[in-house]
């Protein structure tokens, strides 16, 4: 049970959105979609939820393919950046809505959770302020009780406490009931230790998709006198460098064989300096 | 039909419903205060004062035009975000116009044709609708049965058309762009004016069209349905690949 | 022990990862799972864990307290002078 994406091709006049996309979300597994503004995400993702049609490929959900096909996309829900409900609609017809369209809709939860993050329920939904009309959607995504839960920036413009609030709350829903989750978002630190799996999104492309425990094995850190690193990192994969006066650090791709030279440190590359390196990688190809 | 779609129009339909109401009850509150007005206005002397009131069909039928035009976008968008599909969507949008176009029609008719009865009895004010205007002759004899059920299908099909015609502009505008929507707003008024003008010169008649459609309702019926179709498929080759968003300005 | 649901929900990790985590230490004798009921700690848990952190407490902060002490130039002595005081203080 899984949705499956093979081939898939977006093209807008000249730009080329997505190239040839191979992915698969499944297994109950919660997949962090990570990559840098206009990358391709939201299209990526919005073509999963049937609101944009490909130019080449298929998405299909639990073997079903997705164009105008209810079943497999009553299986999917997105938490998308923008509000698709009616003007006039308050929150609380929009939760009656979705009990009407998902009959899996746990309304008590919903409720629960508008009064945990001071959503008020009588507000029109288009009032709402970023934060909130994010925290309503993001509500919708944790009730809805579908296989596939897809957060697209779920928590633009939401503060600190509020963030981290939704974070326990996923991680509560999840193990209650568990689902395939995909979340896309550019806040990597915060959501690094929630991700089991990593897919990095470049320019339309894939360039990784593996547990994120791997990808952080992948790499390490190194830094130490300039000159000293020069010499170490010759004949090494070296992903970016910095240099602080006569300090150097390096981000290097495998791992240490053997110890390293005196005076050089080693520490671990956590998710978001692992992207960062990478992408500054690519960047230099 | 499936639940996706079930939901869909359960939702649309009731939506359109509460707005149709409305609709309703206002053009009840006009026609029983022009009751009203008739019953109580006494005529002196040898001047006799007549009202009539025969426009319920027309305002039934710009109602669902406004409705087409309001509802399509908000209902699509709402149906996309709640997991139903492009086609679901726009499919339970037409049926959920088609039932409120029955509804209306019933409705108008009933009030109609209950209150003819009445008026005819005074004489001073007269009621009828499109149906008896065109094919009945605008007598002032009641309708029979038969020509109450033609006249509710005609005014159903009718209210049908408008719904779709108000879908079709919402829709030519939601996937043009710019620049292409000031043609066709420019296009329009020019058509209006252009089009009679140049079948003239054309020397193309519609002299026997009209003719056609005003010797049986039947036809006019055929016509209305006709075009509906014509704007149902124009309207689905406009949404299949729209993306659909948010509107610009939330 | 909380359930891995609590463990993920506290430290905001994915389950797995805590699941992981538990695993390690019911394979290092630490925790065992009761059937329906639950993880649970060893008997001598306790004592294990304090030898384990004892042998490591040389690598962990030992060699790292006097490497760092040799680049600040401080002598075997002074470093004993403070460790002594170290403990003074924390009495």
């Amino acid at each position: 049970m899984s949705i499956e994406i093979k081939d898939l091709t977006k093209v807008y006049g000249d730009t080329v959105a997505l190239d040839h996309v191979f992915l698969t979300f499944g297994g109950d597994q919660i997949y962090g979609l990570l990559g840098n503004n206009g990358a391709g995400k939201t299209t990526l993702l919005s073509i999963i939820a049937d609101r944009q049609s490909a130019t080449e490929g298929t998405v299909s959900v639990d073997g079903e393919p997705v164009r105008n096909n209810d079943s497999a996309l009553s299986r999917v829900f997105m938490v998308g950046e923008q509000n698709l409900f009616p003007d006039s609609m308050k929150v609380r017809k929009g939760f009656d809505t979705a009990q009407l369209f998902y009959p899996g809709f746990d309304r008590a939860y919903a409720e629960a959770a508008a009064q945990k993050f001071g959503l008020n329920t009588k507000k029109k939904i288009t009032s709402l302020s970023t934060g909130y009309a994010s925290i309503f959607r993001l509500i919708l995504g944790l009730s809805v009780n579908t296989p596939y839960v897809i957060f697209d920036e779920p928590v633009l413009g939401l503060d600190a406490q509020h963030r981290d609030m939704f974070y326990r709350m996923l991680m509560e829903r999840y193990g209650a009931h568990p689902a395939t989750v995909v979340l896309s978002t550019h806040l990597i630190a915060e959501v690094a230790g929630l991700i089991g799996h990593t897919v990095i999104i470049r320019a339309g492309r894939i360039i990784k998709d593996a547990p994120t425990e791997t990808l952080t094995a992948e790499a390490y850190s190194v830094s130490g006198p300039a000159g000293k690193v020069d010499e170490y990192l010759v004949g090494k994969n070296v992903l970016s460098v910095s240099t602080l006066g006569g300090l150097k650090t390096a981000s290097v791709q495998g791992q240490p064989e053997g110890g390293l030279p005196d005076g050089l440190e080693l520490s671990p590359l956590n998710l978001q300096d692992y992207f960062i390196s990478l992408m500054e990688e690519e960047d230099n190809q | 039909m499936n639940r996706g779609f079930r939901s869909a129009f359960r939702y649309q339909v009731t939506d359109l419903l509460k707005n149709a109401t409305i609709f309703f009850a206002v053009m009840v509150a006009i026609v029983a205060a022009l009751i009203i007005g008739a019953l109580s206005i006494r005529s002196s002397g040898n001047i006799e004062i007549h009202s009539s009131f025969n426009g319920l069909g027309l305002a039934s039928a710009i109602c669902q035009f406004v409705f087409g035009i309001s509802v399509s976008r908000s209902n699509l968008r709402l149906c996309t975000q709640l997991g139903v599909s492009r086609r679901s969507a726009f499919f339970s949008l037409l049926l959920s116009g088609l039932a409120v176009s029955v509804i209306l029609a019933v409705a108008g008719e009933a009030l109609i044709g209950s209150l003819q009865l009445i008026s005819f009895a005074h004489g001073r004010l007269t009621l009828s609708d499109l149906y008896q205007m065109i094919y009945a002759g605008a007598s002032s004899e009641a309708l029979s049965f038969t020509q109450h059920l033609n006249s509710v299908l005609m005014i159903t099909c009718l209210l049908l058309c408008c719904f779709s015609f108000g879908v079709f502009f919402t829709l030519l505008f939601w996937r043009l762009n710019k620049a292409l929507r000031i043609v066709v707003a420019i296009a329009i008024p020019l058509a209006i004016n252009g089009v009679p003008v140049l079948l003239y010169r054309l020397g193309i008649n519609l002299k026997p069209l009209f003719i056609w459609l005003s010797s049986s309702v039947y036809h006019l019926d055929l016509f209305f349905l006709l075009l509906t179709l014509v704007f149902i498929a124009i309207e689905w080759l406009l949404l299949r690949h729209t993306n659909i968003k948010a509107p610009a300005f939330a | 022990m909380p359930s891995i649901t609590e463990f993920s929900v506290n430290f905001k990790i994915n389950p797995a990862t805590a699941l992981k985590g538990i695993n390690l230490l019911v394979d290092a004798g630490l925790l065992y799972k009761k059937r329906g009921l639950g993880m649970f700690v060893s008997t001598g848990a306790r004592e294990k864990l304090l030898l384990q952190r004892r042998e490591s407490f040389y690598h962990d902060y030992v060699e790292k307290l006097v490497q760092e002490a040799s680049h600040l130039g401080l002598t075997p002595d002074e470093l004993t002078k403070m460790l002594k005081r170290g403990f003074e203080d924390v009495n």
